[in-house]
């Protein structure tokens, strides 16, 4: 979802020059970052009006320390690790927890229905990667095929908001920061372990939320 | 896998993670929204103004109109590199508010001025008398009076220890010191050298006072009927001894008697100086006389 970036090294440039004056520069690096940081902070507390409070704090927080700013990281990294600490700010006024904001026990705890009722044999059956990803794609967006994308991402959207809060990050930051494990663990604080766990099971989750819209073979073949 | 991921979880976990899984193609397809063109204004203000201001001034702040030449880059906004971390931005949020009225220098020079007060009033209070600080050399220059009184202190301060310690070491050798003889007292006396000789004379004298006393009362019971001539006439025949014993000198036979009683008791010492203040307080008595003149002279021993 992110346009194609020429990468961090740019993103420094452009803050770079932002801190000597260079307004132009800024108005690109946000045009930029503004769709997945506002996503990101609006998907993962899920009211716009707080998204749009927590989204401007973070970009005052960039401006303020612009001429402090040393690229030593991918800005995306900065970025996201201010909006962490502005999301965790939040809740600690809100006097909630992002690691317990779901009510849900810590993700090691949580016990995964699809672990429990699926085999790999029959979940292989069941909801093929191949078939989900090759049958409505190559086909002809018909009103039936538009139907099913929009029906995966309605059925996406409900079981990213079920998900719990840090694991819910995890996959936000992934898919909005394009960041990896451990760029992912550098801004919310956790391992590279920890966070692997939150992806594993925030991707088998989804994926089971998903299951239900697998393309007609697939189903065929559970049944 | 012990913890319950198969295979095929880790696989699909890889493809997430290369961004090849049929999850992020649906999540590509959730509406993309984006954030309000309100709020980009906002936030484009807010970096168009932080340009043209210094950091600490409240860049969240929409800015005021300026002019176009306001964007350009301002020399003095310029600040030393530092690295800028989100712990530094969320910093700068907290001060966000008084920074351009609370200067960063406005802390460290409360508190030089804070010590500099309590260095003076320190100072005030320990400055001596002004006849001390006149005859002090350093004291026209406050640094050099301070330093001369802190060495004058030190040199005071070391001869009291010194002139203390001279006490002690003095104490040391009183106390270390023979204790002086105990003092000797002359005797104001007859001293009794012959004590031997003197307790003989005492026991005859006692022996004839008791002669004496058992004749005059062997004479009152046997003579009622004799007139008071004969008495009186009796009496002053007695001899001055015999009637000193029958009445006013029976103290004196009765400390006679005392006397020998220590001295036939085993208590010579105590005998002779109970003698001794015997012949102080009966030095007319003849048999003092007699006891004194009957002890050895000096003349006599240095002639032995």
């Amino acid at each position: 979802m992110l346009p194609a970036m020429a990468g961090g090294t740019e993103d420094a440039q452009l803050m770079t020059r932002y801190a000597t004056g260079d307004v132009a520069a800024f108005e690109t690096l946000y045009s930029r970052h503004k769709g997945p940081l506002y996503r990101y902070f609006l998907r993962q507390c899920g009211d716009p009006e707080l998204a749009a409070e927590l989204f401007q704090e973070v970009w005052v927080r960039i401006i303020k320390a612009r001429e402090r700013y040393e690229p030593r990281a991918r800005f995306t990294t900065y970025m996201y690790q201010i909006g962490h600490n502005c999301l965790v700010d939040h809740y600690r006024k809100s006097g909630r927890s992002l690691t317990d904001g779901s009510g849900e026990a810590p993700i090691e705890q949580i016990p995964d229905p699809l672990a429990e009722e699926l085999d790999p044999a029959f979940a292989s059956a069941r909801w093929s990667l191949v078939d989900w990803e090759q049958g409505p794609a190559d086909s002809a967006p018909g009103p039936e095929a538009a139907n099913s994308v929009a029906q995966r991402a309605a059925r996406l959207w409900s079981a990213l908001e079920a998900l719990p809060p840090e694991q819910r990050e995890a996959f936000l930051l992934h898919e909005e920061g394009e960041m990896g494990l451990a760029e992912i663990a550098a801004v919310t604080g956790a391992n590279a372990e920890t966070v692997k766990s939150r992806l594993r099971y925030a991707v088998k989750k989804l994926r089971g939320a998903l299951g239900d819209l697998a393309p007609a073979s697939s189903r065929e073949a559970l049944s | 896998m012990s913890n319950g991921n198969t295979p095929r979880d880790e696989a699909e976990l890889e493809n997430f993670l290369a961004r090849q899984s049929p999850l992020s193609t649906a999540y590509d397809a959730i509406d993309p929204v984006h954030p309000p063109e309100v709020l980009d204004a906002k936030i484009l203000a807010i970096a168009k103004g932080a340009t043209a201001k210094p950091v600490q001034a409240g860049a969240d702040k929409p800015p005021a109109p300026k002019p176009a030449a306001a964007s350009a880059p301002l020399p003095a906004a310029k600040a030393p590199p530092a690295r800028a971390t989100a712990a530094d931005a969320e910093d700068d949020d907290e001060d966000d508010a008084p920074p351009a009225r609370r200067p960063r220098w406005l802390v460290p020079a409360a508190l030089a001025a804070s010590v500099l007060v309590a260095v003076g009033v320190g100072i005030s209070m320990l400055d001596p008398a002004p006849s001390d600080t006149a005859a002090d050399p350093g004291a026209t220059n406050p640094l050099g009076s301070l330093f001369a009184k802190r060495a004058r202190e030190r040199r005071e301060a070391e001869k009291a220890a010194a002139e203390v310690a001279a006490a002690d070491s003095q104490e040391a050798e009183v106390e270390l010191a023979p204790l002086p003889p105990p003092p000797v007292f002359e005797p104001e006396g007859p001293q009794v050298e012959d004590l031997d000789t003197a307790i003989a004379m005492i026991r005859r004298e006692l022996v004839l006072a008791n002669q004496m006393a058992a004749m005059a009362e062997e004479a009152r019971s046997g003579d009622q009927a004799l007139q008071p001539d004969d008495m009186t006439t009796r009496a002053a025949a007695a001899p001055v001894d015999a009637m000193g014993t029958a009445g006013v000198i029976q103290p004196r036979n009765r400390r006679l008697a005392k006397i020998l009683e220590l001295y036939d008791g085993g208590n010579p010492d105590l005998a002779a100086a109970s003698l001794e203040i015997f012949l102080r307080d009966f030095e007319d008595d003849p048999i003092s006389q007699r006891i004194v003149d009957a002890q050895p002279k000096p003349t006599d021993v240095a002639v032995e």
